[in-house]
């Protein structure tokens, strides 16, 4: 499955930082971006024709990612650039991490390319023990906002979303506020997968908890009274949390089976179900009748990042540079360059290079200045929930707590 | 080895002694087995409950300020008197208690039963039904929770619906579909095989002489046997009871299929929740857990029954075992048994079977079937999927299990034999009987325990052994230790059978350790080696528990694929990867027996 994240926190960085290495490896470490060019080296001014011909004499690029559309990617990237062969591996999100930190740890360098999510690991450890670095191409800072190219740059931007099944509910979403999921019409017929090894679904319940004010809202426009908190609840992120499990939530152990959950057609009381936003093509391929819950009170799209940054020490920093803008798509690409289908080929595919592998609903380029395809018109408009990385990084050892206690009641 | 004649005895006592270690070598191989087993088995130990005790980097966020590895007792506290305890340990800890006796109560009931009618009546076709009997434990374990959900499936998880839904229209309860019940009855379906083999094994020494004794002493049929046999039985009873409760309460695969939808946790889902997100300390604390009521279990045995361990029932004079005629029951019996056979290996099969065959999951129409997750390539009925045989993750994986199995049976087969020889011929000393218990050890280790101390003994070097992390060398590695128990433990029978005699008129004659190694000793012993090997064969092919924390995508087996394609939702390449594993399994052992063929083979 795709991305676990993380789940471990500030502990990896106290425990990183004091094994960190000796000042001699630093200085190791202050060479090698001098001569790739990278961090405080970056020249204002890059010449891609020179990154292009290093990079073709270095021959070869290692990338790991969280999911398996690196293979896509590494696939697209060959059409294009023959000469340069790319490892490509698809760990999932937790394995990516922890292949990075213990290769390092045991003095291999042989990745180059790491993509993936984790936010409070990549920016709270990984970035600042220096087992990665940021890179962000010249000509991509103009249209990619801050906070998603610093201090990481955001490769896609995902999300998990509310799904309902829009060939039962044809004329209207059945929820028009998430508080009516803790009601009795909608027990056991609430759906999400578990976070106990999906760093993804602990992220979700981590922003639930963080937007309580929100949540604490949305219930008073639903009740129309204010939301009393059961006992030793923190707050109406967590009541939310708590009420959909009395309501017996069901758990499943992966994200593909809830798309059929709600999806599959000719249900007559088909759950709700939280569920990565990228499912909704299975409508296409499966012929599911998923409909994302857009306009729902507080939100039903929870965005996050997934990064993509060049390893320490990497062995081929330009194929890497390259490999990275090559998947965050070229300079001239315009919001309404013309693409059609199938993307991953001929003229789509060089106008479009990296991104025509995520050229779908529930995977966005960061960038305010490419095409959109098609089905996501919504997704610039939609009310979107995004996590803190920091509040990630304090928080999910205790959301982890939370469920595990919750659920064995 | 030339460095050390070279030196020769001049160099005063130290070397005298070396040189005394090479001319007997049993004494030096005693060394080099006490140095891996310390490293690989009680050193493991020693880590794991390290590990519980200290600050792990996890502890972060509640132990701000901590640096990892000072002492703590913070993981005890959480998991054993915490808020959270009730559910990271007490409730986990209930349901596996729940579900390991029902398991283990269920198999001593149809084990013993069935040693007693194969042994003791004159049920039809004896010999097949003492062969098939043992078929269960030829399929991987959770073969039968998966063919569980494919039949009791209800609506509780979304999809594909179960067979008995999609025949009568009505959805099973939950308490039928998941939790203890299923459990229990998929497990008993599988390790029933052991307390079986261990009850005949006892029962077919058994004299009916004595019964007869105790019939013309006046006893009732009912007193001869609960003051007669079910004695003399005991012992094989206890110890049928302790491998197939360890065995069943340290198994991960079915209580996760099972469990999971029902929030069913049993300690070895805990354990692999607790270290799939990292948290170490508690996971190790609950595996401890699991070694600890091992041990307990072991103990509690040997102070019941231990003391009379075995009996003498065989004697020179002559041995009789009457039949037990059932009259015209005994079809009604063998009835009875072929009925099982159905439950415990044709259905199953013959679910996972429907299930590889049928286009849409959960639609068990004629017209809807295909062979797609057989022969199909990528972008036929499932774009995502290509069929068994075109699926290079598959073939890469069963090719990977084959080869793990091959090695794991090599090295189990050459450190048993290095060990029973050790272990014999140093008899009565510490040293054996250490040795022994060494090599037994990695028994009472729950294999889910076992997997999670090995990540992380094995992720950093240690001296000049290269982090192993995410190799097939570990995988490897974890495979022979945990199964060295069998082939130590046929290794010391076969070789207790041959007589110091044989080599010592070798060795009289000149002729050196290799030598009398390869032409006197391995060749008498092999019999009861090969089978020792052939059970770590088939056991590690179809391992799940043990390797699950262990694989990486490269390194992936056939039965850690199937599980990641049962989180995937692929009903139907499970169906045919799970009958690709079990034609494989079935396959090599037709192979090994052929191959092998004047083997007596045992079981695990």
């Amino acid at each position: 499955m795709k991305r676990r994240l993380f789940n471990q926190i500030l502990a990896g960085s106290v425990a990183l930082a004091l094994a960190s290495p000796a000042f001699a490896q630093e200085a190791d470490f202050e060479s090698w971006l001098k001569t790739a060019e990278l961090s405080q080296f970056q020249p204002q001014d890059e010449n891609w024709d020179d990154i292009i011909k290093k990079a073709k004499q270095e021959g070869e690029v290692t990338v790991y990612s969280s999911a398996s559309t690196v293979n896509a990617l590494a696939e697209d990237f060959q059409k294009l650039y023959p000469e340069i062969k790319v490892n490509a591996y698809d760990l999932g999100s937790e394995k990516t991490i922890e292949k990075v930190v213990r290769e390092q740890q045991a003095g291999i360098y042989s990745v180059d390319v790491v993509n993936t999510g984790g936010a409070a690991q990549m920016i709270y450890d990984l970035l600042p023990n220096h087992r990665i670095v940021n890179y962000v191409p010249r000509y991509l800072e103009k249209s990619i906002p801050e906070e998603l190219r610093e201090p990481l740059l955001t490769q896609v931007v995902e999300a998990t979303v509310l799904m309902y099944n829009a060939d039962t509910y044809k004329d209207a979403p059945p929820i028009s506020n998430v508080w009516q999921l803790t009601e009795p019409e909608w027990k056991k017929r609430f759906a999400m997968k578990s976070p106990l090894g999906s760093l993804t679904t602990l992220g979700l319940l981590a922003m639930i908890a963080e937007h309580s004010d929100a949540f604490a809202k949305a219930y008073q426009d639903y009740a129309g009274k204010p939301l009393e908190l059961s006992d030793g609840i923190e707050n109406a992120g967590y009541e939310f949390l708590h009420r959909l499990l009395q309501n017996d939530l069901v758990i499943y152990d992966s994200g593909s089976k809830l798309a059929t959950a709600s999806g599959l057609k000719g249900q007559d009381k088909p759950p709700i179900t939280f569920s990565s936003m990228h499912y909704i093509n299975k409508n296409a391929s499966d012929d599911y009748a998923n409909a994302i819950l857009y306009d729902v009170n507080p939100a039903g799209v929870f965005a996050y990042s997934t990064y993509t940054s060049i390893a320490a020490k990497a062995p081929h920093p330009n194929a890497a540079k390259l490999f990275v803008a090559f998947q965050m798509g070229p300079k001239d690409l315009t919001a309404d360059t013309k693409v059609e289908k199938p993307y991953r080929d001929g003229k789509s595919l060089e106008a479009l290079q990296g991104l025509a592998a995520y050229f779908k609903v529930g995977t966005f380029s960061p960038r305010d200045d490419v095409p959109v395809p098609p089905g996501g018109e919504k997704w610039r408009e939609a009310t979107k929930f995004w996590g803190t990385p920091s509040y990630q990084r304090d928080n999910v050892a205790a959301v982890n707590d939370f469920w595990i206690i919750e659920t064995s009641q | 080895m030339t460095t050390l004649t070279n030196a020769g005895p001049r160099k005063g006592s130290y070397a005298m002694g070396l040189v005394r270690i090479f001319s007997a070598p049993e004494k030096m191989i005693a060394l080099i087995m006490a140095v891996i087993l310390a490293f690989l088995v009680v050193f493991p130990l020693f880590q794991l409950i390290r590990e519980t005790m200290t600050v792990q980097p996890y502890d972060a966020t509640y132990l701000p300020g901590r640096v990892p590895g000072e002492l703590t007792s913070f993981h005890y506290e959480r998991v054993f008197t915490g808020r959270l305890s009730w559910a990271l340990f007490y409730k986990p800890f209930v349901n596996s208690l729940i579900t390991a006796f029902g398991a283990t109560v269920l198999c001593l009931a149809l084990g013993a039963t069935l040693a007693w009618v194969v042994v003791r009546t004159n049920v039809p076709f004896r010999e097949t039904v003492n062969a098939a009997v043992v078929m269960p434990y030829m399929l991987p374990s959770w073969v039968m929770a998966l063919a569980w959900m494919t039949f009791f499936k209800n609506d509780r998880i979304g999809g594909a619906s179960g067979l008995l839904a999609y025949v009568t229209g009505s959805q099973p309860p939950d308490w039928l579909a998941f939790g203890a019940v299923p459990i229990i009855i998929c497990l008993a379906f599988h390790y029933y095989v052991y307390s079986y083999l261990i009850i005949s094994g006892s029962l077919s020494t058994v004299d009916s002489q004595l019964e007869e004794a105790g019939a013309i002493a006046g006893l009732s049929r009912l007193r001869q046997f609960l003051s007669i046999t079910a004695p003399l039985v005991l012992p094989a009873l206890g110890s049928a009871v302790v491998m197939t409760f360890i065995r069943v309460i340290g198994s991960f695969g079915t209580p996760a299929v099972l469990g999971m939808p029902a929030r069913y946790f049993v300690l070895p889902t805990q354990i692999y929740a607790a270290i799939g997100s990292r948290n170490v300390g508690d996971g190790y604390l609950l595996a401890l857990v699991l070694v600890v009521m091992a041990i307990l279990f072991i103990w509690i045995n040997q102070r019941i029954i231990g003391v009379r361990k075995s009996f003498v029932t065989m004697s020179g004079k002559g041995f009789r075992s009457r039949e037990v005629d059932l009259g015209p029951f005994r079809w009604v019996v063998f009835g009875l048994i072929m009925l099982l056979l159905c439950f415990t290996v044709i259905l199953p099969i013959g679910l996972l079977l429907l299930q590889s065959l049928s286009k849409t999951a959960g639609v068990f129409d004629l017209s809807q079937l295909t062979l797609h997750y057989w022969f199909g390539d990528r972008g036929g009925v499932n774009a995502l999927y290509a069929g068994v045989f075109q699926n290079p993750q598959i073939l890469s994986a069963a090719w990977n299990s084959l080869r793990l199995a091959f090695f794991a049976a090599l090295g189990t087969g050459i450190l048993g034999f290095l060990i029973g020889y050790v272990v014999v011929r140093t008899r009565g000393t510490l040293a054996s009987r250490t040795l022994e218990m060494a090599a037994f050890l990695p028994y009472i280790f729950p294999a889910v325990a076992f997997g999670a101390i090995y990540i992380g003994m094995f992720s950093k070097s240690i001296g000049p052994i290269p982090a192993l992390y995410g190799t097939f060398a570990l995988l490897v590695l974890i495979a022979t230790v945990k199964n060295l128990p069998y082939t130590s433990r046929t290794g010391i029978a076969a070789l207790l059978q041959i007589d110091k005699s044989l080599e010592e008129t070798a060795r009289v004659q000149g002729i050196g350790w290799f030598t009398r190694m390869r032409r006197i000793i391995v060749p008498l012993a092999s019999s009861g080696l090969v089978s020792g090997m052939l059970l770590t064969f088939i056991g590690t092919m179809r391992e799940l528990s043990l390797i699950v924390l262990l694989v990486t995508p490269s390194t992936a087996v056939l039965a850690s694929v199937i599980y990641s394609y049962q989180t995937d939702d692929v009903p139907q390449l499970i169906g045919a990867a799970t009958l690709l594993l079990v034609a494989l399994v079935v396959g090599c052992n037709v192979l090994f027996r052929l191959l092998f063929r004047n083997t007596k083979m045992g079981f695990a």
